[in-house]
């Protein structure tokens, strides 16, 4: 039986997570992109990703394109599961009501 | 954790938001394929009645693909990327090689070998088709391979059987079919 993830469940980490399990496992996300996309200022989102980080659920990739810094983030496969199986949980609550 | 079941449905509402940005992203090729299928249908047609304007429908087509190409790109790029050395990296490259170097070909053939603007025409249309055949099997995209030969048989049959009619037949079964294909795809996603 599917279990809600109190961390994946923060609306913030939520929206973090939905953008990332949509894109493929071989791409990532820059942090200006997540930003826009999830509609966090640059200390909110970094905060997040660290916690997401810590758990495992995503991976940072921190590198220089054209001499600019970029950070890039991707899902990993623990936290495409631990997202998958949140939103089960979530669909269960609705379809048991 | 427990929550209420209109919390549980707010969340979903968030992810569903949250997804729809990445997908239109993730599918916004589509909207080249759609772009080249109105210009191949409109142009074609009007080339069986204005006979003669026959080639502008390739160069067009070419340069809206090319510059779709580098606008779609350059959007990406700042959004998302393909992780290095992954194996998706490495068929992007290799299809980026394979467009590249088909192109090429059909410039050498082009100068070389035909005489009549059908001619081009229909060689136009069948290596855009081998195009999409080569990129249907390694994107594993079965609506691909099966677009790309239906309308490279057609197109044939249209060249051999009927010439008189030949732009018309391709705006039809040519340009429509590259419509159908990208709204088809678009929804699917």
């Amino acid at each position: 039986m599917a279990v809600l993830n109190e961390l994946i469940h923060q609306p913030a980490r939520l929206r973090i997570m939905a953008v990332l399990a949509a894109i493929s496992p071989e791409r990532q996300a820059t942090f200006g992109f997540l930003k826009a996309t999830c509609e966090l200022t640059d200390g909110n989102l970094g905060a997040h990703l660290r916690r997401l980080e810590e758990a495992g659920y995503v991976t940072i990739v921190k590198t220089f394109v054209r001499q600019k810094p970029q950070t890039y983030v991707a899902i990993t496969d623990a936290g495409r599961a631990a997202f998958e199986e949140h939103r089960v949980a979530l669909q269960a609550i609705l379809d048991s009501a | 954790m427990d929550i209420s079941r209109e919390e549980a449905q707010e969340a979903l509402g968030a992810i569903d938001d949250a997804t729809k940005t990445s997908r239109a992203l993730l599918r916004s090729w589509i909207v080249g394929v759609f772009v080249v299928g109105v210009i191949w249908t409109v142009s074609f047609a009007a080339s069986q009645f204005l006979p003669e304007t026959p080639l502008w429908s390739m160069s067009e087509s070419f340069l809206v693909g090319i510059a779709f190409a580098i606008y779609w790109g350059r959007r990406r790029l700042i959004a998302i990327r393909v992780a290095p050395q992954s194996r998706l990296a490495l068929l992007h490259a290799r299809l980026a090689v394979f467009y590249g170097v088909l192109y090429l070909f059909f410039m050498l053939w082009q100068i070389v070998l035909l005489r009549t603007a059908m001619e081009s025409a229909l060689l136009w249309i069948t290596v855009i088709m081998f195009a999409g055949i080569i990129t249907g099997v390694w994107l594993k995209e079965p609506v691909l391979i099966g677009c790309g030969i239906a309308v490279t048989v057609l197109s044939t049959l249209g060249y051999w059987l009927i010439p008189n009619y030949f732009w018309l037949w391709v705006a039809v079964f040519a340009g429509l079919p590259l419509i159908g294909v990208s709204l088809y795809l678009w929804k699917r996603r």
